[in-house]
């Protein structure tokens, strides 16, 4: 067909529409007007399905996954009285409490109670104790909430991690930032709504587990709710930076050629969707402006690199990433998640603890405290934790200075900061061993319906149907929203 | 209008063209409630005349009320006395108070609509809780069926199907039965349809939805030709040439891949490399075979059970074996049992039989009529394999069978008889060669193993009683002096290399990317610790490698910087002090990961821990090589270690080899014992080096074995290994997993089909062979229903039924559903024939229309579900991807063979992938395997290939029937600047240089290949003015130009000009840009 064939069939969409008073005319007119049309029916949509929405606390949020589970017994649950425990064998006890045990120690003889090597003191005015590995989160105890009592249902890394960033331990679901940039759309024209960041861990002794895209997956919810992921090696967002040799001008050249003989297909067919990819193009134009914009640091003051510590000039680090997610949420991005590996601690936990907790200590202080200075802390959302917990028993040989710790699913510790959360503050309670919960357990479906609500999204009326359920983050059984965290 | 009711409008609107979709378990996701509304036109309009059950009461029900009140006894409200609505037998019990909830003929006395029309919050329905309020349409929907009796219909999709005559209607424009019924609903919402698209643009459109791939410009004028003629006979004759090629196989493939979650490693946790790509082969060939539906489905589902099944046959089955798995350490098995019972249920139930059953892995399905129970029963049916739980990471995780290549396949069956025939007649030889053997016991003698090869580049047998040590360097013979002591060793008097070190020389060096064995027989005293051998530099970061004693465990080291980059690897146990020990170990620099590096101890892999196991890019140091310490005295061996025939290979042997190096020790002092001490195992060792050194006729035999080996690996390496299924001996059975927790087992079932379908024939056996004639069984409704559903959304851009994977209570309404019971109904009719089908689709005067959009048709079908207008949709990843090669002349015809490696961005893998995964690394290919078919590039389940995935491939990490079609800037930059792409406009505008000399003519040479078409004048002009500008600037800047155009691996011209060339790369690639170009 001659494109021009039918050039004046072409109607102006706003024309027609105007034409249609009707609801149909009306969704149809906010379907069709691209990239921005697209949202508003979604979030037409969304609104439907979760009206009334409650005042938000915060207006985003930043997540730092430490994947392979931090040991909650060296770190934040002091447990003074297992000192004199040392070595005592939990055999016994373990049957007793029925718990299933991994692959990896299942088969142990003996179960030697492991106490942490490692000094705790009490910090700020809260008198928080925190272990010494944690020097500078130590100094801002009075700015998080840590909680004790986290549970899970998982007792591996594929299903917990899966869990804990989708709320299922089952493949195909969607992340917690597909379902915020679903519920609460884009705060920026030129930037993703959910933004993901790998930092680097340094030790090369790091028990490393495996991630995938699965955990920053919209799942079944529309694709451009995915994760994008800001890369450290190469360019920051896949194939952003032109081919050598094509300059700004050359590109725009080519685009605006691009844009006129596109023009003209869309008076001849007329599919909405030509000019939707006409400015698909446009959003790509301004990205290779914007993206380089956002992860050039050298604009940031000697001041700010002192405040995150002497990794942060190193592309690709924790120090690094934390100025970037600061970066990131101060350009509207709804929801950044960091993911730092290497916390899976089976043996040689003091030395492999000790590097990774070097790697984060300083960057999560540093982000804390320049939101602090910004006045972003009031509506940012920051929670750390990993997927699971880690047994008070040891894995493999036991010595005085020497142990690992399994995975233990029945209580962690997470903290949580900003977005009007108390500081100073510890919430739940573990038994003697750290074992388990006897005081105020939070699953992780809790802490999901926590995070919503604090974003102004009710857990239960944010929901998609797919499959025939109204699917939602905090799955079907009946979440709670911690509501005593806050100030 | 409520919220509700807008936003499933706005979302059928939006699914008109934009999002679509595959999202992983399942069907599609158009947009938000699509799923559960049937995104017709019809159904906004008012109440209907008659109120139909399926077609207008259910959909209502099943939103509003069956949560509480449907299949799912767990959560039937309410609870003392529970009300069930779904099924006619229950909906009309007599309540508490004598009535039933409904009042056939009054709906102002039924109990169901009041509660309805409620304003007290405890009474209203449904329940504030649920967050969810009916309108006042819905509600007089349901008055008014109330008012005409109140008929409960049984849900369509398990109806029988039947096949109806087409309508009447469309005479004249019809070209076949399809289009009749297309008619009917067309002229009943008064919209007619669109006419024929222009040839051209209709070919281009056709070749790409049945080949995957762009017609070659002399194709379109040849078509176009004929089409003159007789349109209609030209495409019928097309649409067969086409479905005959071998691309058109690879095509429909790729659409299978997806459903069957096929990829190339196992997909959780360490997600190493998984053989199967000869199961991804064999689908080409079935295909290409048109292979009758009902045996493709026997043969994936059930290959391996069929009597005298083929090679193929098993292969097939792969289809059960593309789950992705884990290997990971702490995995209970149980727990992944399960979930693979449930992938493999939720993936047969999605493909054939369009149910959502997975549902039912916890609780009764909400909405369809399947228990927990029944879901159970059929995962019993996939239950009773072999196949253990854990994968082990390994790529032929058995069952697993060696598939060679097809023309291999003859000689490989010939090779495996005869190397049957010479091990026959080997140990007949043995037999007979017993006697000789025992004379020769009498002055038996070991010989060293000769060296009978050229890797050998360091040989140091060390034998000498006194003396200089002596050895070969590359077969030449060397001298070292020393004054270490020696001892008692396997092949006379070994140094005590623990004593005082020897400077060996600049020797023994390799690279990081080098395969080398090395080693020897050891023998310590207490714990030692220290360097054995190392060409090693302390201080250069300890560069370099040795052989290891920690505390008497051996280890090795290969390092480029401690302990950031470097390798080490340590036995888990220490040599026994006093006795002698074969250590060798093997470094293969080829492979990342715990698999480059083993230690052998007397010549069995002992299972040493890697750790770290970063070893970097340079591993080469200019010191020497020294025994018994590292450069500068560093490491230095002690108390008291003796070493003895040290070798040093350039290339990795086999366990097979060293265990051969190993044993000759032990044979050593077998020999050495009195003949009544040696065991019946010491006298077989020596029976066998008998035979293997001494004995002729054995020798000989083993040398005709050894070339029908050496043929055999060579086929080896040119097939692959591939998952299979097999079934064990035992009757299928499963437990019912209670709340669908792993461990928590109820009762036990065995293998089964859903009540509400037909039974599975009386006389099939309960397991998989049954299942797949279940499948097959044309009472059955499911299967020919879903599968031409699939089908004609490959060509119409949404099934007949929206939700491709979701027949079910909650699915959508099929928009023509006569239609497709006509279709499905033919297709068994026509013995399973799927290019019968295909044939009839593509031919259609339906699939025939253009694709414009007119405000009328907009406004009336906004998702063309009433097809008022051609389909058009962007093409998928892999047609755009393989256009562009294509245009370019750059794609490779190769059919088959293993995946390959074509450009990817840099640290794609490495940002997720664990360290010791094999696919941790993307080592890009070289020449051919960056321009091979789409369809063979690697898939990592875990980093699915980026550019692909931002086109909307899924990730294969479960089934998926229907891609989302998404429209983002990601896509934008991907063919803007991906290298394969600028590559491909270089490419092809070089050809068009070359082609001819003027603009017209070669603008002509880059259209016609990426669009099917000859720009229009004043097109021309546009681009003319881009080119202009673009040839102006890279005049300017030659650098740039330069930049541009060398761009990918392929070599540039000789005697280009290079700014012109990069002046026309721009325009190629904004012609291959444009929405008009990635649209068919």
């Amino acid at each position: 067909m001659n494109p021009s064939e039918f050039h004046n069939t072409a109607y102006s969409r706003r024309h027609f529409f105007r034409k249609s008073g009707t609801g149909l005319g009306m969704a149809a007119l906010a379907s069709l007007l691209g990239q921005r049309g697209i949202s508003a029916a979604e979030s037409m949509a969304g609104i439907n399905s979760m009206l009334p929405q409650i005042a938000p606390k915060a207006k985003r949020a930043i997540y730092i996954s430490l994947i392979g589970a931090p040991s909650q017994i060296d770190l934040f649950d002091y447990k003074p009285e297992l000192k004199k425990r040392f070595k005592e064998d939990l055999n016994g006890y373990l049957k007793a409490q029925g718990q299933r045990l991994t692959g990896m120690t299942s088969g142990q003889a003996t179960f030697p109670l492991a106490p942490s090597i490692f000094k705790f003191s009490q910090h700020g005015q809260s008198g928080t104790w925190v272990s010494e590995l944690l020097p500078w989160i130590s100094k801002m105890t009075d700015d998080i909430c840590i909680i004790k009592s986290m549970h899970t249902d998982a007792i591996n890394h594929e299903p917990a991690n899966q869990l804990i960033c989708t709320g299922s331990m089952q493949a195909g679901k969607a992340s917690i930032g597909s379902w915020l940039s679903y519920g609460l759309g884009s705060m920026n024209e030129e930037l993703p709504s959910f933004v993901v960041l790998h930092a680097t861990h340094t030790s090369p002794f790091a028990n490393v587990q495996a991630i995938s895209s699965r955990l920053w997956s919209s799942g079944f919810l529309p694709g451009k709710h995915s994760g994008v992921a800001l890369r450290s090696l190469g360019d920051p967002v896949l194939f952003l930076d032109d081919t050598p040799g094509i300059s700004r001008e050359a590109r725009r050249n080519m685009l605006d050629g691009m844009n006129e003989l596109n023009r003209r297909s869309f008076s001849a067919i007329g599919d909405p969707e030509i000019e939707n990819r006409m400015q698909q193009y446009e959003m790509a134009f301004r990205m290779q402006a914007s993206v380089p914009e956002l992860t050039d640091l050298s604009g940031e003051s000697e001041k700010i690199y002192q405040l995150y510590g002497p990794d942060s000039k190193t592309r690709g680090t924790f120090a690094n990433s934390a100025i970037m997610a600061r970066r990131l949420v101060e350009r509207g991005v709804r929801f950044v998640q960091i993911f730092h590996r290497g916390w899976d601690q089976h043996g040689d936990l003091p030395r492999d603890l000790a590097s990774q907790c070097k790697d984060v200590d300083q960057g999560c202080y540093g982000l804390i405290q320049d939101l602090k200075q910004r006045g972003m802390l009031e509506d940012t959302l920051v929670i750390w934790g990993g997927e699971f917990g880690r047994t008070v028993y040891s894995q493999g040989k036991l010595t005085e200075t020497d142990y690992g710790r399994d995975h233990h699913p029945r209580c962690f510790s997470i903290w949580m900061a900003g977005a009007g959360i108390k500081g100073g503050q510890v919430y739940g309670e573990t038994d003697e061993m750290s074992y388990n919960i006897v005081k105020d357990p939070v699953h992780i479906r809790d802490l999901h319906a926590t995070l919503l609500h604090t974003l102004g999204l009710e857990p239960e009326r944010l929901s998609f149907k797919f499959q025939g359920l109204d699917q939602r983050l905090t799955g079907v059984d009946p979440a709670r929203v911690v509501k005593e965290i806050f100030a | 209008m409520t919220h509700s009711s807008i936003s499933a409008l706005a979302l059928a609107l939006v699914s008109a063209g934009f999002i679509g979709g595959c999202k992983p378990p399942a069907s599609k996701a158009v947009g938000k409630s699509a799923e559960s509304t049937p995104p017709l036109v019809q159904a906004a309009v008012s109440l209907p005349e008659k109120v139909s059950f399926n077609e207008h009461v259910q959909p209502i029900l099943s939103e509003y009320c069956y949560h509480c009140h449907g299949p799912d006894s767990g959560t039937r409200e309410p609870k003392k006395s529970p009300l069930r609505l779904d099924r006619v037998e229950d909906a009309f019990v007599l309540r508490d108070d004598g009535t039933p909830v409904i009042i056939k003929g009054d709906p102002k006395k039924s109990l169901l609509v009041q509660r309805m029309h409620s304003k007290d919050p405890d009474e209203i329905m449904p329940p504030p809780k649920s967050h969810k309020t009916m309108n006042a349409d819905q509600i007089a929907v349901i008055e008014r069926w109330i008012e005409q009796g109140a008929e409960y219909e049984p849900h369509w999709s398990f109806a029988q199907v039947k096949k109806t005559e087409p309508p009447a209607a469309g005479a004249g424009w019809a070209a076949n039965p399809i289009d009749h019924f297309i008619a009917e609903k067309l002229e009943k919402s008064g919209l007619k349809p669109n006419p024929p698209d222009d040839h051209a643009r209709f070919y281009r459109r056709l070749h790409f939805d049945l080949t995957g791939l762009p017609p070659a410009p002399e194709a379109i004028m040849a078509f176009e030709k004929s089409a003159a003629v007789n349109a209609q006979l030209a495409i019928e004759t097309a649409a067969g040439e086409l479905l005959a090629s071998t691309a058109s196989a690879e095509h429909f493939t790729r659409h299978w891949l997806d459903a069957a979650r096929y990829a190339d490693t196992h997909g959780i946790h360490i997600d190493n490399y998984r053989a199967i790509w000869p199961y991804r082969d064999w689908v080409i060939r079935a295909f290409q075979a048109n292979m009758p539906w009902d045996r493709f489905t026997t043969e994936q589902i059930a290959g391996d059970m069929l009597p005298e099944r083929t090679l193929d046959q098993l292969v097939a089955t792969g289809f059960s074996r593309c789950l992705a798995t884990t290997g990971e350490g702490g995995a209970i098995a149980k727990e992944y049992q399960a979930i693979y019972a449930k992938d493999q249920v939720e993936t047969v139930s999605a493909i054939w039989l369009g149910l959502t059953t997975g549902c039912a892995a916890c609780h009764d399905h909400k909405f369809d009529p399947v228990s927990t129970k029944e879901f159970y029963s059929l995962t019993a049916f996939f239950r009773n394999t072999p196949m253990s739980a854990l994968d082990g990471n390994k790529e032929d995780h058995p069952p697993s069978v060696f598939v060679p290549l097809l023309p291999d396949r003859e000689r490989w069956d010939t090779l495996v008889q005869e190397i049957a025939k010479a091990k026959g007649l080997l140990a007949e030889r043995a037999k007979a060669a017993r006697p000789e053997f025992d004379g020769w016991l009498t002055t038996a003698k070991i010989e060293a193993t000769r060296d009978l090869d050229s890797s050998l580049a360091i040989h140091l047998p060390l034998t000498e009683p006194e003396g200089p040590l002596r050895g070969f360097v590359d077969g030449h013979p060397r001298e070292w002096p020393t004054v270490n002591t020696r001892v008692e060793g396997p092949l006379g008097q070994a140094p005590v290399i623990s004593d005082e070190p020897v400077d060996l020389g600049d020797i023994g060096s390799f690279s990081r990317h080098d395969q080398v064995t090395y080693g020897g027989f050891i023998r310590v005293e207490g714990e030692p610790s220290g360097a054995v051998i190392a060409r090693m530099n302390p201080a250069e970061s300890h560069r370099g490698w040795d052989l290891f004693l920690e505390n008497g465990k051996p280890a090795y080291h290969v390092i480029d910087s401690w302990d950031k980059a470097a390798n080490k690897v340590v036995a888990p146990s220490p040599l026994k002090p006093g006795d002698w020990h074969h250590v060798m170990v093997t470094f293969d620099g080829k492979i990342s990961g715990h698999q480059a590096s083993a230690i052998f101890v007397d010549g069995k892999n002992v299972g040493a821990k890697t750790y770290p196991n970063t070893v970097g890019g340079n591993i080469e140091t200019a010191v020497h090589l020294r025994l018994g310490s590292r450069e500068g005295g560093e490491s230095r061996l002690g108390p008291k270690v003796a070493l003895q025939d040290f070798r040093f290979y350039r290339r990795l042997l086999s366990s097979e080899e060293i265990d051969v190096l190993a044993k000759n020790s032990i044979l050593q002092g077998i020999v050495a014992m009195p003949a009544e001490k040696r065991s019946k195992e010491q006298v077989d060792l020596l029976f066998d080096y008998y035979t293997n050194n001494i004995d002729a006729p054995w020798r000989e035999i083993r040398t005709q074995l050894d070339l029908l080996e050496t043929e055999q690996s060579k086929l080896r390496k040119k097939g692959s290994m591939s998952l299979v299924m097999e079934e064990k001996k035992e009757e299928p059975h499963a437990h019912v997993l209670v709340r669908g927790e792993y461990a928590n087992e109820g009762e036990r079932v065995t293998a089964g089909t859903p009540a509400v379908l037909p039974p599975m024939a009386a006389d099939a056996p309960k397991n998989r062979l049954g299942l797949a004639r279940w499948l097959n069984d044309p009472a059955n409704p499911l299967p020919a229903r879903v599968t031409m559903n699939r089908t004609w959304s490959y060509f119409f851009g949404s099934g007949i039924v929206e939700t491709s994977a979701d027949f079910g209570i909650m699915g959508a309404r099929p928009s023509h559903p006569q239609l497709l019971d006509w279709l499905a109904a033919e297709f068994v009719d026509s013995k399973w024939d799927y290019r019968h089908m295909i044939k009839l689709m593509v031919t259609s005067a339906a699939y025939r229309q253009s694709g414009l959009i007119t405000p009328e048709k907009l406004e009336k079908d906004p998702a063309n579900r009433l097809i008022a207008r051609g389909p058009r949709y962007r093409l998928d990843a892999e047609q755009i991807r393989d256009l562009a090669l294509s245009s370019a002349g750059l794609l490779s015809p190769k059919v088959g063979g293993p995946s390959v490696k074509p450009y990817q961005p840099e640290g794609i893998w490495e940002a997720v992938a664990m360290p010791q995964s094999n696919t941790r690394t993307y080592r890009q290919d070289r020449g051919e395997g960056l321009y091979r078919r789409s369809i063979y590039t690697i898939w990592k389940r875990t980093a699915a290939p980026p550019s692909m995935e931002i086109f909307n491939a899924p990730t294969r990490e479960t089934f998926c029937v229907r891609r989302d079609l998404t429209n983002t800037p990601l896509q934008a930059l991907v063919l803007m600047n991906d290298p394969q792409f600028v590559e491909a406009s270089r490419e092809l505008a070089s050809r068009a240089l070359q082609d001819a000399p003027s603009f017209d003519e070669r603008l002509d040479f880059v259209t016609r290949r990426l669009m099917g078409r000859k720009l229009d004048s004043a097109e021309r002009d546009i681009v003319r003015k881009s080119l202009d500008t673009a040839m102006a600037d890279f005049r300017s800047k030659s650098a740039d130009a330069m930049k541009l155009v060398t761009t990918g691996a392929s070599p540039l011209r000789k005697d280009v000009d290079v700014p012109e060339l990069a002046a026309w790369t721009l325009l190629a690639s904004q012609i291959l840009n444009l929405d008009e170009t990635i649209t068919r």
